[in-house]
């Protein structure tokens, strides 16, 4: 559904240099601490910036050459932007109803009804939640192929998430459907997507199967003395602590097997991110990154 | 018209709308209030076209609030089609009110006073329809390359060299015989041949000024 082929964009303190894929089917992830370059990468996607170097295609075109009947097939959440705030809902539904082919009125007012968004209050004068569901609503009310979803659960309460990923997964479950999203909120994205890549200063550190990352991947927590008697093959990163060492591995059944005595705490998003991101005192990054 | 172009022309017709109904109110009473007191007649259509040109360029800010334009390109439209939309926009906003305000002031002159110059209407409605395009032409690309902050600085430049644009004529029409005579067989012409000048300059402007503002907005960075 979308390709990143070493795609450059550069600012003057910062520069995007990435290579993603979001496969048809699927849920893909992007995840990364603020300004590590996620809003960026969706930029690309959409077209809304040009790029310094690569290819960015969605549905096998370039991001530019979209046509509308394309744009149609797009669902789009942006962490920055949204409807002008001096439209209401009341007023957005026949712009939706011009643009879109496929909008679903009925269903599009019944979620609104539904989410407790007032149809008639101006944009602006809702909260930041409210703004958030409204944007995910009109994302899925035109029967879209793919939803490029930037921050969609960012200023949602947890009962509002939770609506909103059940919204997600059922939007899933007839397998043609594809979704990119990017949250900061690591539990969002382990309890929905296929698979994650992780995004710091503008490039991929890493990009796994959801899966394989939290049954495979696990963290280490060793004594000096412990550390040096370890097989350090199959650690990715290690950080000094005041205990000893935190070791990152993407093998962790290896050592519950071969070293019982260490503790070792199961792989989650954020305890990945923490290691990859954080600088630790010896970098042993030895992953072939996509 | 093309589904983003009327969805878009929806979006901006809704918000002007809903931002300024009471000012369109006032606009249609104080036209016609100053078309039964006053006799300079012809200020009515001029003032009506140059203000709702501006309201159909206060779109812009509309679309601008909390970053929205970048979001309006993810939805099915072509960033021409919006720069379409907005001069018909502009276009409409200029005509149906400046026509529909001049004609009530008409009615409203010809019930309080017993006549009105029906013709002296006229040529003023399409004149100031002219002066509007050629405010059109110009102000659009500033909004689309500038945006409604910036373009405020622009906006006075534009306006300044407009300004010593007319100057220069002047001093060409006192000081240069070819100047003069170029000037004098303009204003000698006819009024309705003037008027078919002044549209078919103002036409071109406008064309011109849609094709820069489409190359502007393709190359713009959201």
């Amino acid at each position: 559904m979308i390709r990143l082929d070493k795609v450059v964009k550069q600012y003057d303190k910062f520069r995007l240099d990435c290579s993603m894929q979001v496969p048809a089917g699927q849920v893909t992830g992007l995840i990364g601490r603020n300004g590590a370059g996620k809003s960026t990468a969706f930029k690309t996607m959409l077209g809304l910036i040009d790029t310094d170097g690569g290819t960015v295609e969605v549905f096998g075109k370039t991001a530019k050459s979209l046509t509308a009947k394309d744009r149609e097939q797009i669902g789009v959440v942006l962490a920055d932007s949204g409807f002008s705030g001096y439209l209401s809902i009341k007023d957005l539904i026949p712009v939706l109803d011009t643009l879109y082919t496929d909008f679903s009125r009925k269903q599009f007012m019944a979620d609104c009804e539904r989410m407790e968004l007032p149809m008639k209050k101006k944009i602006r004068e809702f909260s930041t939640g409210m703004k958030r569901k409204l944007q995910i609503l009109a994302a899925l009310s035109h029967n879209a192929r793919l939803l490029i979803l930037d921050e969609p659960t960012a200023g949602l309460d947890v009962v509002a998430r939770d609506e909103l990923l059940n919204l997600l997964r059922e939007y899933m479950e007839d397998g043609e459907h594809s979704i990119v999203i990017s949250s900061h909120i690591s539990s969002d994205l382990e309890g929905i997507c296929d698979d994650v890549y992780m995004i710091e200063n503008g490039s991929i550190l890493l990009h796994e199967d959801t899966d394989v990352l939290l049954n495979e991947y696990g963290l280490l927590k060793v004594t000096f003395e412990q550390y040096d008697k370890l097989d350090q093959r199959y650690l990715i990163r290690q950080k000094k602590e005041r205990f000893g060492y935190s070791c990152l591995t993407d093998k962790r059944q290896f050592y519950q097997d071969n070293f019982p005595s260490v503790v070792i705490e199961r792989g989650s998003i954020d305890e990945v991110i923490l290691m990859l991101t954080t600088s630790g005192e010896t970098s042993l990054d030895r992953r072939d990154m996509e | 018209m093309s589904r983003p172009i009327k969805g878009l022309m929806i979006k901006d017709l809704r918000l002007v709308f809903s931002q300024m109904k009471l000012f369109f109110v006032i606009m249609a009473v104080w036209g016609i209030f100053m078309a039964v007191n006053i006799e300079q007649f012809y200020f009515v259509p001029a003032y009506t076209a140059v203000f709702c040109t501006f309201i159909s360029l206060s779109t812009y800010s509309y679309d601008e609030f909390e970053n929205g334009t970048a979001y309006l390109f993810t939805l099915p439209i072509r960033r021409r089609d919006y720069v379409r939309a907005k001069y018909l926009l502009g276009i409409l906003f200029m005509m149906v009110p400046t026509i529909v305000i001049t004609f009530a002031a008409c009615v409203a002159g010809m019930v309080t006073k017993g006549e009105a110059a029906v013709w002296e209407y006229f040529a003023a409605t399409v004149t100031s329809i002219g002066i509007a395009l050629v405010l059109l032409a110009v102000e659009n690309p500033l909004y689309i390359r500038f945006g409604q902050e910036k373009s405020r600085i622009f906006k006075l430049v534009s306006f300044g060299i407009i300004g010593g644009g007319l100057g220069a004529i002047g001093s060409l029409v006192g000081e240069s015989a070819d100047g003069m005579s170029v000037i004098s067989s303009i204003l000698g012409l006819d009024l309705w041949m003037l008027m078919l000048l002044m549209a078919a300059v103002s036409a071109v402007l406008v064309c011109v000024s849609y094709c820069i503002s489409c190359a502007m907005i393709e190359k713009k960075q959201y």
